[in-house]
């Protein structure tokens, strides 16, 4: 993971839909093979060695590798670079998303949407907390200069 | 039953890694989109029609399982900024993908095994 600086350095997050126009159909669509054959192996392999093996693969890492093939083919080996850093924080915040489906199991459905909240927030915290205290010591240096 | 299930997975959780994939595009900058390629995409879908079809107790341990999971995917996912870095994205990838396996058993081996 970069330092707190970098972090700070990095422009403001934003949405851009304009990139939705350079989307290539066929990157797409390897992801979708990606993901579709991953689930299909996760479940035959929890219908022939349990739910907990099975489960284990509901976390391979099916996407990251095109993600940064492609990234490193398109936009150079610095943004794949900084990709796989926030997929760190991403796979931090998966785990927060397992520990409460696990938790909140009994709630049946609310328990997935719990836990697709507790990996944005978890994920968009480790994200925003380097720049939130590069910041704060900013301020204090201000007002104690 | 369970051959539908199975395709249902496949289906839905093929389209959820596309909608992380397409929202990873439109955010910037790319450190903060990074964190969509590790987005919870097959888990939902599996976790969903599992409580579906088999009810909360399977859900619960497909979910205990993928603690695990999470776990090695921090491990593959902190090599792979590494290896990236020093060799590319495709050598950093398979690194990043060994880890993982690497972890994932060790950890299901010494905690979850039956």
């Amino acid at each position: 993971m970069s330092s707190p600086t970098t972090a700070c350095r990095e422009e403001h997050p934003q949405l851009d839909l304009r990139s939705l126009r350079q989307v290539r159909f066929q990157d797409y669509a390897v992801r979708f093979a990606f993901g579709a054959v991953v689930s299909a192996v996760a479940a035959l392999i929890g219908l022939i060695g349990g739910d907990r093996l099975g489960g284990l693969f509901l976390a391979f890492p099916a996407i990251l590798p095109a993600t940064l093939t492609l990234l490193q083919k398109e936009d150079g080996r610095t943004q794949a670079v900084k990709d796989a850093q926030g997929a760190t924080l991403g796979s931090i915040g998966m785990v927060a998303f397992a520990v409460t489906a696990v938790l909140l199991g009994r709630a049946a459905g609310w328990a997935l949407v719990a836990a697709l909240g507790a990996w944005a927030g978890l994920s968009l915290a480790l994200y925003g907390f380097p720049a939130l205290l590069v910041r704060r010591r900013r301020e204090q240096a201000h007002t104690s200069g | 039953m369970e051959v539908g299930a199975v395709v249902l997975k496949a289906l839905i959780g093929g389209a959820l890694v596309v909608v992380f994939a397409l929202l990873g595009e439109v955010v910037k900058p790319r450190r903060l989109a990074g964190i969509t390629s590790a987005a919870p995409s097959i888990a939902l879908a599996s976790l969903a029609i599992t409580l579906l079809v088999s009810g909360v107790t399977s859900s619960r341990n497909l979910a205990m399982g993928m603690i695990a999971g999470a776990i090695a995917l921090v491990a593959g996912s902190v090599v792979a900024t590494h290896t990236v870095r020093k060799y590319g994205a495709l050598k950093g990838s398979v690194a990043a993908t060994g880890v993982w396996c690497a972890v994932a058993l060790a950890l299901w081996a010494a905690i979850l095994r039956p």
